[in-house]
């Protein structure tokens, strides 16, 4: 479309500038303009590849951290996780002898695990204020067709290279959002918190075929309706980087 | 009064079909544990397969909780049948055998005498309870290791922690001892009524398949009714497997039933008292 743009603009000066001297300073402006957003899209890439430089120091680590799950129909206690990660994108949480939910797609949970080892186009996307800080939006389209992956929207300092915020459409997993917060492992790309954030509204438990309490029924009543989200948060206590992992984790 | 009782059980334990309870139990844990052990995964994927379409689930779901849990779900519905066979058999059956007029010309009121035979049955049905405690729990847990419990509602996914399960199946036994004694009560009273054990056990059997019938239908004609059926409190040990408690609801059901006991045991003595002994 930019193309035929510049061929339209370039004919119409050309018939109506006959001294050619006039038309040469319009035709490089023209050309400076057609090469802004080239410059931009360099600055994406740029961008993509100084996070995922960061991202990839880190081969593997084991972070040990508290998981929170905050889902309308999920009653599950707060707990410690082993937070297993490889690349390169290798992700495992594990709760001693106990069980752990997560949404299908919660791989994002990782950073790394939804960038490393996958290309990307990236699209710059302006700039946006959050945090009360003005961080670069970044657009990634996945590069390869069978990717379940649509768009992933990325926030990010530019000044650090790190990612605050990614917002990640699916085919199947719907859309979600990770937010991030950094403290003492910010050198190496790994955050101290992380809260994922996703669409309840499609989730249906079917009717229990069992006998059902009727006690428990309406205690199950008088609980809040919740807001179509759910969450899952894990704190991050400590990690060990770089220092293998046991055989046999993924 | 003490003696009555002992005299009462001796007859209970002295019968070998009282223990034919104790086997089936034993013989459907011990089915339920081998198949858990033999194909439990598959039956795991199937059970879950409405939640792992969208999530994940990680750990070790199938341990000897959720097997002991799946245990009482399934043994409670059945335990009834068991303990009418003995309750709906304490009077009924001295009447078949000719031995019940005999007995009240013995120096012992009849109030005396109900209570005893009631109370016989209520330690028969204890002791079935600690039975089936012993196979759905210890069993399973040692075979299949403890973890945390996970429990699908239709309302929600429970998972309780490890170190937080033990004492409510404790406190689910105990208000299982209190549903059950229920069922005895109903079965003694019924066994009043028949000079043949079979027509209490049948009765019994009757009313409580009736009512749990209309106790899990959920339609709206039904619901009115439900809370003053026996039947829907009698699942209320499941209220112990509730994060959290529903503290107010389960002790609700237990008042319920024991009320339901005080009321049919006291039936029976006042209804025994007038009763013209002819067989």
């Amino acid at each position: 479309m930019k193309a035929i743009t510049i061929k339209f603009s370039l004919a119409v000066l050309l018939h109506h500038c006959t001294n050619i001297k006039r038309v040469i300073p319009i035709l490089l402006v023209m050309l400076l303009l057609s090469g802004t957003s080239n410059l931009l899209a360099q600055d994406a890439n740029g961008l993509l590849s100084e996070i995922k430089t960061k991202l990839q120091k880190v081969n593997d680590y084991v972070g040990e951290g508290n998981l929170v799950t905050d889902v309308s129909f999920i009653n599950i206690p707060d707990s410690k996780v082993k937070v297993y990660f490889r690349q390169p994108d290798q992700f495992r949480i594990i709760k001693a002898d106990g069980i752990s939910i997560f949404p299908k797609g919660g791989m994002s949970v990782s950073l790394n695990t939804l960038l490393s080892g996958k290309d990307f186009v990236a699209v710059p996307g302006g700039y946006t204020t959050y945090n009360k800080k003005k961080m670069a939006v970044v657009k990634l389209l996945p590069v390869a067709e069978n990717s379940d992956v649509v768009l992933t929207t990325l926030v990010v300092d530019e000044s650090t290279a790190l990612v605050h915020k990614t917002t990640t459409t699916t085919k199947d997993n719907g859309t979600y959002e990770t937010f991030l917060e950094y403290g003492k492992y910010l050198s190496w790309g790994l955050p101290d918190k992380v809260l994922f954030v996703f669409n309840t509204n499609a989730y249906k438990l079917p009717k229990a075929v069992t006998m059902e309490y009727e006690g428990s029924k309406k205690a199950a009543a008088k609980k809040p309706a919740g807001d179509g989200k759910g969450r899952v948060s894990v704190t991050y206590d400590r990690y060990l980087i770089n220092k293998g992992l046991p055989k046999g984790i993924f | 009064m003490l003696q009555l009782l002992q005299i009462e059980l001796f007859k209970i334990f002295r019968r070998p079909r009282t223990y034919i309870s104790f086997v089936a139990i034993g013989a459907i844990v011990m089915l339920i544990l081998l198949a858990f052990y033999v194909d439990g995964a598959n039956y795991m994927a199937f059970g879950l397969q409405s939640l792992t379409q969208s999530f994940e689930i990680q750990g070790n779901v199938l341990n000897g909780y959720l097997i002991c849990f799946i245990i009482l779900q399934t043994l409670l519905i059945h335990v009834p049948l068991l303990i009418a066979l003995v309750a709906g058999d304490q009077v009924a059956g001295e009447a078949n055998m000719g031995t019940l007029r005999l007995l009240i010309t013995k120096p012992v009121s009849r109030t005396n005498l109900m209570l005893a035979k009631f109370f016989a049955s209520a330690i028969y049905t204890m002791m079935l309870l600690v039975w089936m405690a012993f196979l759905a729990l210890l069993l399973p847990v040692l075979i299949f290791g403890t973890g945390d419990l996970m429990i699908l509602k239709s309302e929600e996914v429970v998972v309780l922690s490890k170190a937080d399960v033990l004492w409510r199946y404790f406190a689910a036994f105990g208000f299982a001892a209190i549903a059950m004694t229920t069922v005895a009560a109903l079965a003694f009273l019924l066994s009043i009524f028949a000079e043949n054990s079979i027509g209490p056990i049948v009765s019994t059997m009757s009313v409580i398949i009736v009512f749990t019938i209309l106790s899990t239908l959920d339609i709206p004609i039904f619901n009115a009714i439900k809370p003053f059926l026996f039947t829907t409190h009698m699942i209320g040990w499941k209220g112990f497997f509730d994060e959290p408690v529903s503290w107010q609801q389960v002790l609700q059901s237990a008042g319920i039933l024991i009320i339901h006991i005080v009321g049919l045991v006291v039936a029976s003595v006042i209804i025994f008292r007038k009763k013209d002994i002819l067989s």
